[in-house]
């Protein structure tokens, strides 16, 4: 209870652009959506040649740039935490 | 077929209007909802790095080989670091706390604003790859025709075709 006091406090006191943001130390990973948000926005922009069909191919490239970071995680956690421990210690 | 321009000549004045502010470039060639499309993610970009991280995160000083990259964003990026000068490093925006030294060496101070850790690495790493992403958008403002978004006159699928 205590804990969630003192984040919401940390929360209320939070000056924007000028304090990193709370809460990052813990939700850093999440970054990964809007990053890959933010590059498919602009480099989309200027790659369709129909500018109707940029909503679209942002989402897409979004959705792709996510998925592979998490592919990535997830193959990189089945490396290091299964298989590793599985060979043998000499 | 759409009628095509392909006046595809270098523009210089493209580049520097799109390194003055993120997009620009495309909306002076004609090519507005293209350059508010590359604004708008660029700008995303550079804003979500600050709000993440703070203007700590742009330090032309302190981290200056990401400055180099930050720098494409134009003017904004100057003056976030700027205002990181000003504000935080001056202790005008919040009090400067001691760290610790070294014995015989002098004593530091920062600023308790500054970010550390992941907060810092995103926040400069975001405004890093809008930099980035503004200096591909400027160099595709140079070689687009001017105007080349403006819809086509001709018939679209669809429109004239006997019932």
């Amino acid at each position: 209870m205590s804990s969630h006091l003192s984040d919401l406090c940390t929360t209320l006191a939070w000056a924007p652009f000028l304090q990193p943001a709370p809460g990052v130390q813990h939700w850093w990973w999440l970054l990964v959506i809007p990053m890959a948000l933010g590059v498919s926005m602009a480099y989309k922009a200027i790659r369709v040649q129909n500018l109707d069909q940029w909503p679209m191919a942002v989402a897409k490239m979004t959705l792709q740039i996510v998925a592979t970071v998490v592919g990535i995680a997830v193959g990189l956690y089945l490396l290091v935490i299964v298989l590793l421990p599985l060979l043998p210690a000499e | 077929m759409p009628a095509t321009n392909n006046d595809a000549t270098f523009r210089p004045l493209g580049a520097i209007l799109g390194w003055v502010f993120p997009g620009l470039g495309h909306i002076a060639g004609g090519n507005a909802k293209r350059g508010f499309c590359a604004m708008a993610g660029v700008l995303v970009l550079f804003l979500g790095g600050l709000l993440v991280g703070g203007v700590d995160c742009v330090d032309r000083k302190e981290d200056r080989l990401w400055f180099f990259g930050q720098a494409g964003c134009g003017p904004i990026a100057f003056a976030a670091s700027y205002a990181n000068d000003a504000l935080l490093k001056s202790g005008e925006a919040a009090p400067m706390i001691e760290m610790p030294s070294y014995p015989g060496q002098p004593e530091v101070f920062v600023s308790s604003y500054k970010g550390l850790a992941h907060a810092n690495e995103f926040g400069t790493l975001f405004v890093f790859l809008a930099g980035l992403l503004n200096i591909c958008v400027l160099l595709d403002a140079t070689v687009r025709a001017p105007s080349s978004d403006a819809p086509s006159t001709g018939r679209r699928a669809g429109e004239g075709a006997s019932k």
